[in-house]
């Protein structure tokens, strides 16, 4: 019988334990990334339902921003699952809490954009196939229905990043602070109208539009590391 | 523990629990002296003893290796351990020394506890109490 | 000499409540020695769950330093697998099957042999394929103990594994942690509360007492220190004795050190389970 204890454990650099905290997170064929398209299609679908059966059908069309609002939300709410579900399970596994807070913090930036294009990608389709005309259940907020594909490009992207991404950054914040301290954490809500407000104060303080939003956004999640990584698992 | 064929008690020693790599070596010296494990025969491995009485492999290796150190067993490299020849009449002969003070001293002492004399005592010996 | 498995120097945890501060680990100094199995004992909320998933980099709110041959705890995510502890229930794999769990957990600890988790699984009578969600309390507690020895590391915790654990399979347990020290011999932590079942097992045992290291000692060298006394209750109870003593008219019994033990008739002696002694061992004066 052998006793010495072999102690030679592969040492794994932090990006190699990235794919495995990724699907880690994402969750079996990864659900968690992609429950809000699901959603998506339901209300897309259901808006063309009762686009259809109202009357009288005229010249300019019909329009419904239901969509591309549910994917919004989606794309929010898909931060707490995230973290609550995704990351908890991933330190459960026993991956390397900083790999876990970096890819989980990467994928609720990411997400929302990645999601957010597929929902401009459609209504720009939609807008080009059906023209003025037509049921639009693709529709955006920000869409100009007269204007060009530039401007409702650009329109989407400020909005998107005056004020979405504080309440992005926010939902990460509060999602960590529930992770640590439970029920708790949600005291910690106040901050996403906090950030909000200061995103819109700093966009009309500082003339270039980039500056303000990166620099919350920023603060925000590296306040949400200090909080994560003294969360037991 | 059970105890084998030889009375030798395992498990105590002057009324004290024996650490058990001690009871493990008692055990195995028992099976010699019983002739149920015949000089240069192979004794179980500390994996096989450590299995079978479900205790730590490292405790089943001290008391083989109690063993090795009183000369009962010897190591044969590459294959395991054996009965050293002339174990049993060596453990025979150390249980001899003992005999008193291990079997006779205690019976003794429960006979004048009893009120027995020394004459009762050698009559019930002459006696043979295994007819 | 071998580098210890593990090295505790004033390792403390208090956890801030409204109301009291609760110290969960106060200042536990000690070494457990390589190759070694080691019995973790102490009442409930001793603190033997946070000890270990200290141990496990799993909690990292705590004072003082703890190292896991020679790695300091805070820094295991850089060797996963060093050591190897099944959380409870895995939050977030209900919706999985102990297949797909297991391959997860084979991405997060590169040296777990799913093979032999499976073999495992199946001696406690586990249905591998099937769902999580649907499983007792006992059967829980195999697939960890299952998943935790096939993880193979070099450092193994168990938490009270045999919890819930109908006897034949915790006899099932005891005989796979055996052969497994045999087949990859490694340094096991295991918690319990079924001492006197567990005990021929370890070597060495922690006791902790409300978060305080109260013994570290060789289990033989433990037992060969205390013995149950009986004698008449008079001259007990102006000896050194562990507790209360146990009065049955003028007589009484009760754990003495040793070398305290009275002569004379009268007086007898009993050997001392670990259980029995394990319980009492929070009340023994400090050396």
């Amino acid at each position: 019988m052998s006793t010495h204890t072999d102690t030679r454990v592969p040492v794994r650099s932090p990006g190699a334990q990235v794919p495995a905290v990724a699907a880690a997170v994402a969750g079996r064929w990864g659900w968690r990334l992609w429950w809000p398209v699901v959603a998506w299609l339901v209300v897309a679908a259901w808006s063309w339902v009762a686009l259809t059966m109202r009357t009288p059908f005229d010249e300019s069309g019909q329009w419904s921003t239901a969509a591309s609002g549910a994917m919004l939300l989606g794309s929010i709410s898909a931060i707490p699952v995230l973290w609550g579900w995704g990351a908890r399970y991933a330190l459960g596994l026993g991956h390397d809490r900083g790999v876990v807070f970096g890819v989980t913090a990467a994928l609720s930036l990411l997400l929302p954009a990645v999601l957010h294009v597929v929902s401009l990608a459609a209504g720009i389709l939609e807008l080009r196939v059906l023209g003025e005309g037509g049921i639009h259940v693709f529709a955006l907020e920000t869409s100009n229905k007269m204007g060009t594909w530039d401007s409702l490009w650009n329109g989407s992207w400020t909005f998107a990043l005056i004020f979405v991404l504080p309440v992005i950054v926010g939902a990460v914040l509060v999602s960590v602070a529930v992770l640590r301290w439970g029920a708790l954490g949600l005291l910690t809500a106040p901050v996403v109208p906090l950030a909000l407000l200061a995103m819109v104060v700093l966009s009309d303080v500082i003339p270039l539009t980039m500056v303000g939003p990166v620099t919350v956004a920023a603060a925000a999640l590296v306040a949400a590391w200090f909080v994560f990584r003294r969360t037991p698992a | 523990m059970v105890s084998y064929s030889t009375n030798e008690p395992i498990g105590q020693a002057d009324g004290v629990e024996l650490p058990l790599f001690q009871q493990i070596a008692r055990a195995i010296e028992n099976d010699i002296v019983d002739g149920l494990l015949a000089e240069e025969s192979q004794a179980p491995s500390t994996n096989e003893i450590a299995a079978f009485h479900r205790i730590n492999p490292a405790t089943a290796l001290k008391g083989v290796n109690e063993l090795v150190a009183n000369g009962v067993l010897y190591k044969k490299r590459g294959i395991g351990m054996f009965v050293t020849p002339g174990a049993r009449e060596a453990l025979l002969q150390r249980r001899r020394a003992d005999f008193a003070t291990r079997f006779l001293a205690p019976a003794l002492a429960e006979a004048r506890l009893l009120g027995l004399t020394d004459a009762d005592v050698i009559a019930l010996i002459q006696k043979d109490p295994h007819d | 000499m071998t580098e210890p498995a593990v090295v505790l120097d004033d390792l403390s945890m208090t956890f801030r409540t409204p109301g009291r501060d609760v110290r969960a680990l106060d200042a536990l100094t000690a070494t457990v020695p390589a190759g070694a199995i080691v019995g973790l004992l102490g009442r409930n909320g001793s603190g033997k769950t946070s000890l270990l998933r200290v141990l496990a980099g799993r909690d990292p709110r705590f004072t003082g330093s703890a190292s896991v041959y020679g790695t300091p705890v805070r820094d295991l995510g850089r060797t996963p697998g060093l050591v190897g502890w099944a959380i409870g229930g895995w939050p977030g794999a209900r919706d999985q099957s102990l297949a797909s769990l297991l391959r997860s957990i084979g991405r997060a600890t590169p040296l777990l042999d799913q093979d032999r988790a499976r073999v495992l699984m199946e001696r406690f009578g586990l249905p591998v394929g099937g769902s999580w969600q649907k499983l007792s309390q006992g059967k829980l507690s195999a697939a960890r103990a299952s998943i935790t020895l096939a993880m193979r590391a070099p450092l193994t915790l168990l938490d009270e594994p045999q919890a819930a654990m109908d006897a034949p399979s915790r006899d099932l347990l005891t005989a796979a942690i055996i052969e497994e020290q045999e087949l990859h011999p490694r340094t096991w932590v295991i918690s319990t509360h079924l001492i006197d079942e567990a005990a021929p097992l370890f070597e060495r045992v922690l006791v902790l007492d409300s978060g305080r290291l109260v013994t570290d000692a060789e289990v033989d060298e433990l037992l060969a220190r205390w013995v149950r006394v009986e004698a008449d209750a008079e001259t007990l109870a102006s000896l050194p004795h562990l507790g209360e003593l146990d009065r049955l008219g003028a007589r009484a019994s009760a754990i003495l050190p040793v070398d305290a033990v009275p002569a004379g008739p009268g007086v007898r002696t009993h050997p001392l389970t670990l259980q029995a002694l394990a319980g009492l061992l929070p009340l023994a004066p400090k050396e």
